[in-house]
């Protein structure tokens, strides 16, 4: 059974920072997330994959709704 | 009669007699309008004309899994965008215009028959089409090696450049109809990075881009961000300088 667990991390980008979230899998780094800010326009809200690891590192950068949505991403790459 | 759009693109590649030009006008069939986002070549199609873009704004792109695409070139005015059709058979990418656009088809029978009679009209048909090979080539440098800043600081001199070159430039400005989407399936990043970029060049003044218009505001800048060099576009004018 793999435990997916979330720790929250400040994210740069060129232009800002932004709040965001690490992604463990059992202990070991998967992705970093950041929560898109207005400047992103109707994307504002949203999650983003900014980097991604392991079984994920082969995935589109994508937008996710919710942080729950992104825990299932990740827990299909890791079934 | 130089004036027309498909004649300013070719006059860029080389000198053209009266007749040469008529012959060229000769094969552009009665254009008609074809709205935004339609698919105008297919993929393993085989047509039996090649298109030319007279007005608006096309790609042309390969369709992978999903809904993932990979644009190869922006179709400005004056761009034949399919002529390999008449020389490879099978199209091996697809063609869709981006906004409403005004395009005619030119038959392959009456290319031949006029390439064969018209060996310079052929000649600069010919450099045409190899500078767009040099065009992927810029672009498969500038994508494989290139930060995302650089890549659309080079799509967006290689726009205005291509436009301004056939007239459609006003001043430092072009009318630009390329979405965030567009800017990403042609240069390999996300939505959230093209977005990100063009913040990035607007914050060092060196682009606006609004309501479809890209202005210049800091050319030299921009080109040198996009490592831009006009030679691969082997313009005529430009040979020299």
């Amino acid at each position: 059974v793999t435990t997916i667990t979330h720790s929250p991390v400040r994210v740069a980008t060129k232009t800002e920072i932004l709040d965001g979230e690490l992604f463990f899998v059992d202990g070991v780094l998967v992705a970093v997330a950041s929560k898109l800010s207005s400047s992103h326009n109707s994307e504002a809200g949203k999650w983003f994959t900014e980097a991604c690891f392991g079984q994920l590192e082969s995935t589109q950068k994508r937008l996710f709704d919710t942080l729950p949505d992104l825990t299932a991403f990740i827990a299909q790459h890791y079934a | 009669m130089d004036s027309h759009i498909v004649l300013r693109k070719l006059l860029l590649h080389g000198d053209l007699s009266t007749e040469e030009k008529n012959a060229f006008l000769s094969l552009i069939e009665t254009p008609r309008t074809v709205e935004a986002q339609r698919v105008m070549v297919e993929e393993e199609s085989a047509p039996q004309h090649s298109l030319v873009l007279l007005d608006g704004f096309a790609c042309r792109f390969k369709s992978l899994t999903g809904d993932r695409r990979q644009i190869l070139s922006f179709q400005i005015p004056g761009d034949i965008s399919d002529v390999h059709s008449y020389i490879l058979k099978v199209m091996d990418h697809s063609v869709m215009t981006l906004t409403q656009s005004i395009v005619a088809e030119m038959k392959h029978d009456r290319i031949r028959e006029v390439c064969e009679r018209f060996p310079n009209l052929t000649h600069v048909i010919w450099r045409d089409t190899m500078v767009e090979s040099a065009i992927f080539r810029e672009w498969l440098t500038t994508i494989g090696q290139l930060p995302a800043v650089s890549r659309v600081a080079h799509l967006l001199c290689e726009q205005y450049f291509r436009l301004k070159a056939v007239g459609r430039a006003s001043g430092n400005s072009v009318s630009l109809p390329l979405t965030q989407s567009d800017i990403a399936d042609a240069l390999g990043i996300s939505v959230v990075h093209a977005n990100r970029t063009l913040q990035e060049l607007r914050q060092m003044r060196l682009i606006e881009l609004r309501s479809r218009t890209l202005t210049i505001l800091d050319w030299e800048q921009l080109a040198k961000i996009g490592v831009f060099r006009q030679r691969y576009l082997h313009y005529r004018d430009h040979h020299h300088s």
